[in-house]
């Protein structure tokens, strides 16, 4: 008898919906919001920037003699400029409350308190 | 046959993780026309914006002896740029339209009250009634880009950030960017994973503080009042911002003024405006249905227009039981006119 459908086999029924599956999740994953991702305010002397941590890169601002790394929703500097290099020792910070201190170069990172992450701040 | 189908629908599916990938952004800050500039975007369009707000910012500065400013301000006989040329005859036309109360020409007042100096202090009477005298009598000629005598000079203070932003507009392609200059900010384009861009108000008060978030689509917004420069001499703050009827700091009932619409001099323009008009001359801006206005009040109310989509912050709302010891908990309301 001819079969006008081809039925499924069990395994090939399986590897389908695993592909299936998994290219729509990836297409949740990359695209979801991460509403708990946070800012960091970054200071030195009358110099002040903000900075989502939302997305990955390496970032560097005129007037701050230092690299920032942000990875993962947390911010760490690198590149600093001072002999001791403690500010670069203290790695990630990715909580409202922790921070970052260059002394010899007067910078200071500190994560913003907990709220959603704006695109930017006006005022 | 099978394999056939399988491999189709394998790589139908490996097909659809590639939707929602974005152009990779970059983040690049200078400073220019006195601020921190912030652009984030495509590298192109960074750079893109980069370079304009540099070469405006070169042609801007009356300090600069460079500066097209510094030429009509020393009255020297210098070719002026179009885009100086453009911005001073926008600038006039806005003053024609909406009132003298903001105006390019009151250079001379900006100056003696030279808040960036090392002593800041109040001027004399007698100099200020001498600047007053100036501005008075200037007379400036849109044909000869000049002053007709020794009266008279430009401050563009209060519109080159606007202005400086539709220029870049003009230049962006489709490509989500955004470029902050503090008080003033363009959002262009759609944001990557769709969704309303969000803004956060700084407050007036406290400015690691924020009153709440605005959710907007593409636009410009500027903001008077926040971050201004000021001085205080004798328990007295000094704001940055000027009366012109008697060059003094202008005395406003209000802290903090946000104006959102489709162009940016005219957001920059008015954000000055609404502040030195006060509460009294909100009405008939609040109406206005091409812009939105966030006005805050020294009576700590947020005043805002109907077509504005803000959320104070948690923290700010006396009835979510914020923070007991943050001196001004803000009341938002909407404007509606009696």
């Amino acid at each position: 008898m001819n079969k006008k459908f081809h039925m499924i086999k069990p395994f090939e029924a399986v590897i389908i919906g695993s592909v299936l599956f998994g290219s729509i999740a990836a297409i949740f994953i990359m695209n979801r919001a991460d509403s708990s991702s946070r800012t960091a305010v970054i200071r030195c002397g009358d110099v002040r920037h903000e900075l989502a941590l939302d997305e990955d890169g390496l970032f560097r601002f005129d007037g701050i003699d230092a690299e920032f790394e942000v990875k993962n929703g947390k911010i760490r500097l690198i590149k600093a400029s001072c002999p001791d290099k403690i500010c670069e020792k203290t790695g990630y910070i990715g909580s409202s409350g922790q921070s970052i201190v260059c002394i010899p170069n007067k910078i200071t990172v500190a994560v913003a308190g907990s709220g959603e992450s704006v695109d930017v701040t006006v005022g | 046959m099978r394999i056939k189908l399988l491999a189709v629908v394998a790589i139908c599916c490996i097909a659809l993780t590639g939707c929602g990938s974005d152009a990779p952004q970059t983040q690049r800050t200078v400073f220019v026309m006195d601020t921190a500039a912030s652009v984030k975007g495509t590298a192109s369009d960074v750079d893109l914006a980069v370079d304009t707000l540099t070469y405006l910012g070169g042609l801007f500065d009356r300090y600069d002896k460079k500066s097209d400013i510094y030429s009509i301000n020393n009255r020297l006989d210098a070719a002026i740029s179009d885009y100086t040329a453009e911005l001073i005859e926008q600038s006039v036309q806005l003053s024609e339209i909406y009132g003298g109360n903001v105006s390019i020409f009151a250079g001379d007042i900006t100056d003696v009250w030279n808040i960036g100096s090392d002593e800041p202090a109040v001027p004399s009477e007698e100099t200020l009634l001498n600047v007053l005298k100036s501005f008075r009598n200037a007379a400036f000629s849109l044909d000869t880009m000049s002053f007709a005598d020794e009266n008279g000079s430009i401050d563009v203070g209060s519109v080159a950030k606007g202005y400086a932003l539709d220029k870049i507009a003009e230049r962006l392609g489709n490509e989500c960017c955004i470029v902050s200059m503090t008080s003033s900010v363009l959002l262009h384009g759609k944001k990557p994973n769709g969704g309303k861009f969000s803004v956060s108000i700084r407050d007036p008060s406290d400015g690691e503080k924020s009153l709440g978030t605005l959710h907007t689509e593409e636009c410009f917004l500027s903001t008077s009042g926040g971050s201004e420069r000021f001085f205080e001499v004798g328990g007295k703050r000094y704001i940055h911002i000027f009366d012109l009827s008697n060059g003094m700091p202008c005395e406003t009932d209000l802290t903090s003024v946000t104006v959102i619409c489709d162009s940016g001099i005219l957001s920059d323009f008015l954000s000055t405006l609404i502040f030195i008009e006060g509460t009294d001359s909100l009405g008939k801006y609040m109406e206005d249905p091409q812009l939105g206005i966030i006005a805050v009040t020294d009576q700590n109310t947020i005043y805002i227009s109907e077509n504005v989509d803000f959320s104070l912050a948690e923290d700010c709302d006396p009835s979510r039981a914020g923070d007991p010891s943050r001196a001004g908990s803000y009341k938002l309301e909407v404007w509606k006119n009696e």
